[in-house]
């Protein structure tokens, strides 16, 4: 079998930035951190689960796409989405921490 | 210091090794070394798996009740606010970059050793994973120095 890279990058773009949403959601709406942890007793086993479903539902939406020409922009991309993604989450909880 | 942590680091670094293995077997592909790291790829996303579970599993069945409240109520709250929350989830990245690193080197194989945009573009994403999983293990550690600091103010 030979994996769409295109779809695998734009589902992990959609993965990361989903992450990010979720994470930051289940801190400021308690109700839906407790729909988290309903999926499995724990609303990071929830966020777990959520991430790894979302990132094969959106590869097999993406599958027969056409490669991209560009795989190098593409690849850019999920790197400056994985590190702004992370600088998000770090300055959300230090931010939740002064403030808390 | 925990069985399961020790799990969770060794499998974590070890994935972070393979992707580095991967870099290097990309910086002047040929088609073996462009074989190897398909293979090499698919045991470091494996690895990184394991460490989400292990490290999951440890995560709520033992630090969420024992670790936790001690760092909380310790002179470092911050350890566990701050770097065990972006540590927890930054680390679900990972085996989703590991899977788009793997997928990607058997998408194209020995487009790869012609194509050098490609193979620039894979091996970026390679170095991102060995830097998110040392600091993974950098994290570690300051979670850790919060554990004993807290230890230590309730024995002194």
């Amino acid at each position: 079998m030979r994996w769409n890279a295109t779809a695998l990058a734009y589902a992990t773009i959609g993965v990361i930035w989903l992450i990010v949403g979720v994470t930051i959601w289940a801190e400021q709406q308690e109700s839906f951190k407790t729909l988290l942890a309903s999926l499995a007793g724990h609303h990071w086993i929830g966020k777990s689960i959520v991430a790894a479903v979302a990132f094969v539902l959106l590869y097999m939406l993406m599958r027969h796409r056409r490669e991209s020409n560009n795989t190098l922009t593409l690849m850019l991309l999920v790197c400056a989405s994985a590190i702004a993604g992370g600088i998000v989450i770090f300055s959300f909880y230090v931010g939740h921490y002064l403030t808390g | 210091m925990h069985p399961l942590i020790g799990l969770h680091a060794v499998l974590g670094e070890l994935g972070a090794l393979a992707f580095l293995w991967v870099l290097v077997e990309l910086l002047n592909p040929t088609e073996s070394r462009v074989q190897r790291a398909r293979i090499i790829a698919l045991i470091g996303t494996l690895m990184l798996i394991a460490a989400w579970v292990v490290g999951g599993y440890y995560y709520v069945t033992v630090y969420g009740i024992e670790v936790k409240p001690l760092i909380k109520a310790g002179p470092t709250p911050w350890a566990h606010s701050v770097i065990t929350e972006t540590k927890e989830h930054v680390f679900l990245f990972l085996p989703f970059l590991a899977a788009l690193v793997w997928g990607t080197i058997g998408r194209y194989r020995m487009e790869l050793v012609a194509n050098r945009n490609l193979r620039i573009g894979v091996i970026l994403v390679s170095a991102l994973i060995v830097l998110m999983a040392f600091s993974m293990a950098g994290m570690g550690f300051i979670i850790s120095s919060g554990f004993r600091a807290a230890l230590e103010a309730q024995v002194l």
